[in-house]
């Protein structure tokens, strides 16, 4: 079932071209990477399913719903972990995921139940603004994951995370997608793709170079454990920051 | 690095940063200062020329004026420690003196701009009497020199209090053993409140020596030599400030890196207390809005507590104006209602900024944007009507109507 729908999504910043006319459907319960060198477009593409920034051209749909015509609704089905992630410093940790929680209409019992599951409902009562590098990813993970949310975006969230905590987010991830729920992460640890994707979408100067699933997906992850950065390579010039 | 690389850099970097001309130092000037102006002139001009509107005139000017460098006495130890490049300036190999002069010249600028306001506000003033006028400007520039001389050296000495260890010495010593658990951690809270009390005192003193001299502004008979408190005022300000380049300027690398320090600790620790009735009242009236102003006023509680003590000061004044009636109450009436105003102003663009408000996160979450305006509005609304609104309503009531 397709639970979020780009079509022709093309995003200018000033004269340059971040995002040039990518579409694509992201499927329920389907774990996908979105990998690229820096400056291809991911965070931008990001962004703008979550509904930070507006799109120059194109629609987003969540769920049916869409983003400029019926963003309120699309919104409280989306769990964005930004890059940096954007915490109420003044908040405790339980404080600032519960603050997302409500706003999402959640129960107020899920907020524990997330920082359990990440393994951070130890900090519950720590600031966010004392919080370390990794510590902080996990925070922005658990405010994406709380609540109704079918649609999870993950900028780089799982760069920083001590292997225990990599772990836990791998597992909740996992667990989400097999309730329904669709991930689209960013990220460059290659490793991360290997052992939990379901699909890799591979983006290069704001469009789409390379999408890989199901068997064709298999067969590529079957080749070794440098099979994914073998294909990245493959696929990339190094030519530096666009 | 030199003082004048220093200063070209943070002065790039202000430039990057900032709003645009119409928000620069010369249009604050011109506005506040027209401002000013227009209202002391509106004084001047409620009955024909005679020493009672001069005297007038001269109160209304002497209002603004101390509201203005009330403020900018305020800002003197964000513009020496209490900044986000703090914590990095420290870290580099930059002379302390130099760091020192860069954070002078921050203040020599905005004391500059304040004194401008000032000048331009007393214009008026020099239509009817010059020499009027030109007694306001010795109390302007007197001022401006406190601003840029004498609160910078002592908003340093007072952190280099800190770096000693001798504000955490006394506050130990005033209040700690009623308060000292085995278990608990000494908390940085007192000695950092101290580095903004101090300054705050000294503030108040300059403040009240002005309003001592104030009679002398419309040659009104004064006990004390007014020329002589402001010069004497003036010799002090350049006193403290050439000592403390002397003997503390060397060591603001250190000062700069404790501070910091200091106020990482104390904001690690935030105070968590539910909500208060009246939140809870506001919040039930608020609908969809609700949700934003408890975030927002649970957040302004931890983050600006100085709202809190502001608010309560002017609440105090116009509560006993009210119960005092003293003869001249305008003047009072009016610093503090203006005075509060202004912070409200403030207050409202600080809580659509970080850390009050984060547009990243309010974009992604089912919250119309009109709803968190509506919520900003209710918090301001609420602190103005609860700390100006009825104890001015209360004081005009009780000066006009009773």
């Amino acid at each position: 079932m397709t639970l979020a729908k780009l079509a022709d999504l093309t995003i200018h910043y000033g004269q340059r071209l971040a995002v040039d006319g990518l579409s694509l459907e992201l499927a329920a319960g389907e774990i996908t990477l979105l990998l690229g060198p820096n400056g291809a477009g991911k965070s931008t593409t990001l962004s703008a399913i979550a509904g930070v920034i507006m799109p120059s051209r194109g629609t987003i749909t969540v769920a049916g719903q869409d983003l400029a015509t019926a963003p309120r609704s699309a919104r409280g089905k989306v769990g964005f972990a930004d890059q940096p992630p954007q915490l109420y410093e003044f908040f405790t940790v339980e404080e600032h995921v519960g603050f997302v929680a409500a706003a999402r209409g959640a129960d107020p019992a899920v907020v524990m139940a997330t920082l359990v599951d990440l393994g951070i409902d130890k900090i519950a009562k720590r600031p966010c603004r004392e919080l370390s590098f990794g510590m902080r990813q996990r925070v922005g993970l658990a405010a994406a994951l709380v609540g109704p949310v079918e649609l999870v975006l993950l900028d780089e969230t799982l760069n920083g995370l001590d292997p225990h905590a990599a772990r836990a987010a791998r597992a909740t991830l996992r667990t989400r997608a097999e309730r329904g729920a669709a991930v689209l992460m960013s990220t460059h640890l290659l490793g991360v793709a290997e052992r939990m994707c379901d699909r890799i979408l591979v983006m290069d100067k704001g469009k789409l170079v390379a999408d890989r699933r199901g068997a064709e997906l298999a067969a590529l992850l079957a080749q070794g454990p440098s099979a994914v950065e073998d294909f990245y390579v493959s696929l990339i010039a190094d030519e530096g920051p666009a | 690095m030199t003082g004048a690389e220093l200063i070209r850099w943070s002065r790039q970097h202000e430039a990057r940063a900032g709003r645009g001309w119409w928000a620069g130092a010369p249009m604050i000037a011109v506005v506040f200062g027209g401002a000013l102006a227009a209202w002391v002139y509106a004084r001047m001009t409620i009955s024909t020329a005679s020493p009672i509107t001069a005297t007038a005139a001269s109160h209304a000017w002497l209002a603004g004026v101390v509201a203005a460098f009330g403020l900018a006495f305020l800002r003197v130890p964000f513009l020496v420690y209490w900044r986000a490049d703090a914590p990095l300036l420290a870290q580099l190999p930059i002379a302390g003196r130099v760091l020192f002069d860069a954070a002078l010249a921050r203040c020599v600028r905005a004391a500059a701009t304040t004194t401008a306001i000032a000048v331009i506000g007393a214009g008026p003033l020099a239509l009817v009497d010059v020499e009027l006028a030109l007694r306001h400007l010795a109390v302007a520039g007197t001022l401006g020199l406190a601003a840029a001389a004498l609160l910078p050296a002592v908003t340093v000495w007072a952190a280099s209090l800190v770096d000693q260890g001798i504000l955490a010495a006394v506050t130990a010593m005033g209040g700690a053993p009623a308060k000292t658990t085995p278990t608990a951690t000494p908390a940085p809270a007192q000695s950092s409140a101290l580095l903004g009390a101090v300054p705050g005192f000294a503030a108040t003193i300059v403040v009240v020596i002005v309003l001592l001299a104030n009679p002398w502004l419309v040659r009104a008979p004064i006990k004390l030599s007014a020329p002589g408190l402001l010069a004497a005022l003036a010799a002090a300000s350049l006193a403290a400030l050439a000592a403390v380049r002397a003997r503390v300027a060397d060591r603001m690398g250190t000062i700069l890196r404790d501070v910091s320090a200091l106020d990482r600790q104390r904001l690690a620790t935030l105070e968590i207390l539910p909500p208060t009735a009246i939140e809870r009242a506001i919040a039930r009236l608020l609908g969809d809005a609700a949700l934003p102003y408890r975030k927002d006023a649970q957040l302004v509680r931890r983050r600006y507590p100085m709202a809190f003590a502001l608010g309560a000061l002017a609440f105090l004044v116009l509560a006993i104006v009210g119960l005092a009636r003293p003869a001249e109450p305008e003047g009072w009436l009016v610093v503090t209602t203006v005075g509060a105003s202004a912070y409200a102003i403030t207050l409202a663009a600080r809580l659509r900024r970080p850390p009050i408000e984060l547009p990243r996160v309010s974009a992604t979450l089912p919250i119309e944007p009109a709803a968190i305006g509506r919520a900003k509005l209710a918090w301001l609304g609420g602190w103005y009507a609860i700390f100006v609104l009825v104890p001015g309503l209360f004081a005009t009531l009780r000066l006009w109507v009773f």
